[in-house]
């Protein structure tokens, strides 16, 4: 192990490798279970990595084999459907636990000096989870993949001058079709891939230079963890469990498919996006038509818009939390916006 | 090596024996939980042999030789049966079988050069058009390829 | 006399005169209500107008003179004058040749040989002519929705003479539009706007309409239902029947109020239409018992395999192919019933043996994708018990590493 190690060392300069295991600790406080939340975040990740990196080796992409070669793999392949299962599910799971991070990220003021880049390269790779999200929705081309990505491209159409433009560049033309399925795929295989990994590079030098934050005003108990082995172990037991609960997600609710994807047809009534996509499309449903002299839905797309701007600034709003005090103010407006974005998802789901 | 004070050789020993049968079953299950991430995916990445019949959205509906010119088959396309004429002409066509007008399945009659509906007369000439009896709408056609001695059809029905 | 000679003036008169547009016309000086009911009328659209059937001389205004019978005018035709109005083009291949060359010209032959036609022969004032389903000023062609004898329109047209009311003191059943619209056909076609079911004119005829005669009849049914005719017609009913002298299809099914069928009407039960000739406990009784047990059980068959088919997919499972089989069953299911008509036991026996070969088999393969779903469960507890272990493993061994390092 050690003739190894030299042999790296002599070439590649272990150095600060090994600076990082003998000295990375990870702060002990009334909150610190929330610092697992980042690692099972990269796990999910992983496994989304690893679950996409194989179902490419069996899907078509294309509208006369998009569909099929997902049949295939959900009932030919041998544990197709638990590769495609896990996939389904991690996905979800992996955006929920994101936004947890997130929130509990913003609620303990990590985004203060001098963390503004992780907060920043962190709330990116957020939006581009989701449109991994997106994008990977429509790939299997059923029937409520392809509506809920023609509601989905829809609703960008409504921001004001840039809608229909917007509209036209996420559908590949007026309407969803093939040429929408390339670029959904392309973008998802391609594209957020390599935007996730650099953001997602950046994001953890940044973590490593800087360490983990304490929130202001929050008393630590006893020294921080050793991050090797100790806290790297806890990491494990967790994403065991997490790996665990997703084989059984797997096995007892597999992922459904649809009827292939029929553009002549109607629409079904009732169709929505996926859930993390509830919160707005709730909103927008419920705005009235017009508001002043403003079409509603736009004033509802530019307010989402607005408020996600507003959320990636905080660290240069908060002035309080950049000089290390506590920032009652923005805590309730946190809150405030997390029930709000949680009122409206169940609420969306409920109807 | 932790030792709390007073305490004994044998307790010692026992703690010993335990933590390395402790550790020796951590690596045991870290092996097994390998192994159970390992099969499923060795299997799914050794492709299966590709059952007969299948190629891009294309199902195997019959073999040449199985059709004379002026004759056809009913074969399934997906859950819905299809059926392919090799018309009397040499040409090879195929349409959804279900009769447009209560859904029963539809025959290739060589005496009538028609599609026929058993229920309640109803037919289609060869071009999938409704001509006689009830049937309100023509048959929606499915493209034919032919390779080599198997003709396959296409699981998209054609927008005319 | 006075026709021949109006004829002649008619045809004597320039193309111009007598394809008078509105402007020359003096009828609708007075009888402008009429033009507006003539409207997409097809008769105007070719260019005619009101002199070209009603003859009389529209130059001139006062009424006394343009439409007097001297001037060949005739006002509203009764029976079979107002047959013969329209039959004077409609009945001339020549001139119609001309004008629509597809539309046949043997209406007016037809219409003699009918009920109708032998009626209005004999002057009856009530009887229906071509303008009682065609419509006078509003003609249109049968294939427009619009037109009283099209598909959608031809049962109310029927019945409005064909009623109670207007029937009365006739000795025609007037129960006719009760009973069809009681009937599958009559659902079909009224409730449902299906045009493939047939209403009165599909049965009787259209110019030449007479009840068909009750033998007559199934020849037309069996235009439709040719299987069951078919069967029928070969099978050991047919000369029976004919003996009997009673009328095949009808005998059983009834012509105007034909119900949905149902299997309760095979043999001598309450409903069983074959008590009408067979005695219960008879050998061809005990055959229909067996027949409706075949049937319960190819129906019950298919019912447990689609259950077990949708008990697979809801876990999950792909039903695609078993799915397509099963409809084999409920087709052979429609095919036993059929043929029954042919009234051999051995012959449905067959067909029924298929139906449940068929579901036997679709059973199986659901059996198969619940056991798999169950291979999953299995292996899913072998997996987590396995990562659970490890989990808990690793867990103890952080703790006691931690333990080491707060006490050194």
């Amino acid at each position: 192990m050690d003739r190894a190690w030299a042999w790296l060392d002599e070439r590649v300069g272990l150095e600060p490798l090994r600076h990082l295991m003998a000295e990375k600790a990870v702060p002990r406080h009334r909150y610190s279970l929330f610092y697992y939340l980042g690692g099972m975040a990269l796990f999910l990740f992983v496994i989304q990595l690893g679950t996409g990196l194989l179902l490419l080796l069996y899907y078509e992409p294309g509208v006369s084999t998009a569909y099929e070669s997902v049949k295939r793999i959900s009932g030919e392949i041998p544990f197709g459907w638990l590769i495609r299962s896990i996939h389904r599910w991690s996905a979800d799971i992996f955006i929920g636990v994101l936004a947890a991070h997130m929130f509990t990220a913003y609620l303990m003021k990590a985004y203060r000096r001098p963390r503004e880049l992780t907060w920043l390269t962190g709330v990116a790779a957020f939006g581009v989870a989701l449109a991994f999200g997106f994008s990977g929705y429509l790939l299997p081309w059923d029937d409520i993949a392809f509506f809920a990505t023609s509601v989905g491209t829809q609703v960008a159409g409504v921001f004001p001058l840039v809608g229909s433009a917007l509209l036209q560049l996420m559908r590949g033309g007026e309407d969803v079709t093939g040429a929408t399925l390339a670029r959904f795929f392309a973008l998802h295989v391609v594209v957020l891939p390599f935007a996730a990994l650099a953001l997602l590079g950046i994001h953890l030098l940044l973590v490593q230079r800087h360490g983990m934050s304490v929130p202001p005003g929050v008393a630590e108990k006893g020294r921080p963890r050793p991050f090797f082995p100790d806290f790297l172990m806890h990491d494990l037991v967790g994403w065991t469990l997490a790996l665990a609960l997703l084989a059984a997600l797997a096995a007892l609710l597999p992922a459904g498919l649809g009827s292939k994807a029929d553009p002549f047809a109607s629409a079904p009534p009732g169709i929505k996006p996926e859930w993390y996509f509830y919160a707005p499309f709730q909103q927008l449903k419920m705005i009235p038509s017009h508001v002043g002299p403003f079409e509603g839905e736009a004033v509802g797309a530019v307010g989402f818009a607005v408020l996600g701007m507003l959320f990636a600034l905080v660290p240069f709003l908060d002035r309080r939390a950049a000089r290390g005090k506590p920032s009652p103010i923005f805590t309730v407006a946190g809150w405030a916006v997390l029930v709000y974005l949680v009122g409206l998802t169940w609420y969306a789901w409920r109807h | 090596m932790a030792e709390t004070e007073g305490s004994t050789p044998t307790v010692d020993n026992h703690s010993l024996g335990r933590r390395s049968f402790l550790d020796w079953l951590l690596g045991l299950s870290a092996v097994g939980t390998v192994l159970a991430i390992a099969y499923p995916v060795l299997h799914f990445v050794f492709p299966p042999p590709r059952p007969k019949g299948r190629s891009k959205g294309a199902v195997l509906a019959a073999q040449t030789s199985e059709l004379p010119p002026g004759s056809g088959k009913v074969f399934p396309l997906g859950t819905k049966p299809a059926i392919l004429v090799h018309t009397p002409d040499g040409q090879w066509r195929a349409f959804a079988a279900k009769c447009t007008h209560l859904s029963c399945t539809v025959r290739y009659r060589d005496d009538m050069k028609m599609i026929w509906c058993p229920c309640h007369d109803g037919r289609f000439d060869l071009t999938g058009k409704n001509v006689g009896g009830p049937p309100p709408r023509p048959l929606p056609e499915h493209a034919v390829v032919v390779k080599g001695d198997e003709v396959y059809v296409t699981e998209e029905a054609e927008r005319g | 006399m006075v026709r021949l000679a109006a004829l002649i003036a008619l045809l004597a008169l320039p193309a111009g005169a007598r394809g008078a547009d509105a402007g020359a016309n003096s009828c609708i000086e007075c009888h402008g209500d009429v033009l507006e009911e003539a409207g997409g009328d097809v008769h105007r659209t070719a260019g005619l107008s009101c002199v070209d059937c009603h003859r009389g001389d529209p130059r001139d205004q006062d009424p006394e003179r343009s439409m007097s019978p001297s001037r060949g005018f005739i006002g509203r035709p009764r029976a079979m004058a107002a047959a013969r109005m329209c039959g004077e083009c409609h009945g001339d291949i020549e001139r119609m040749r001309v004008i629509n060359p597809r539309l046949p010209t043997d209406q007016l032959a037809q219409y003699r040989t009918s009920d109708h036609g032998k009626r209005a022969a004999k002057g009856d004032p009530k009887v229906a002519t071509c303008v009682s389903c065609h419509g006078a000023h509003g003609v249109r062609s049968v294939k427009d929705p619009a037109s009283s004898a099209s598909k959608g329109k031809i049962v109310e047209t029927c019945t409005k003479c064909h009623n109670g009311e207007y029937m009365q003191g006739r000795s025609i059943p007037t129960d006719q539009l009760e009973k069809y619209r009681s009937s599958v056909h009559g659902t079909k076609r009224l409730q449902e706007q299906d045009v493939g079911a047939p209403a009165c004119n599909d049965c009787h005829g259209n110019h030449g309409a007479a009840p068909p005669g009750v033998f007559a009849v199934t020849h037309v049914c069996g235009r439709c239902h040719v299987t069951q005719a078919e069967l029928f017609g070969a099978s050991s009913h047919a000369s029976h029947f004919r003996d009997l002298g009673a009328p095949p299809c009808t005998t059983c099914h009834n012509h105007h109020d034909i119900m949905a069928t149902s299997d309760e009407m095979l043999g001598t039960g309450e409903r069983g239409t074959c008590a009408a000739c067979h005695a219960p406990g008879d050998p061809c009784d005990e055959a229909t018992k067996r027949m409706r047990q075949g049937l319960l059980r190819l129906a019950a068959d298919t019912e447990r395999a689609r259950n077990q088919l949708t008990l697979a997919e809801r876990v999950g499972m792909d039903v695609e192919r078993p799915t397509y089989d099963l409809a084999g069953a409920a087709d052979a299911l429609v095919r036993a019933r059929a043929e029954i008509h042919a009234f051999a036991e051995p012959r449905f026996d067959k067909v029924v043996a298929e139906g449940v070969e068929i579901t036997g088999e679709v059973q199986k393969a659901a059996e198969a994708k619940l056991a798999e779903y169950q291979y999953r469960r299995k292996g899913l507890a072998v997996a987590a018990a396995v990562l659970l272990a490890f989990a808990g493993l690793l867990a103890l061994r952080a703790r006691r590493l931690e333990k080491t390092r707060i006490e050194p």
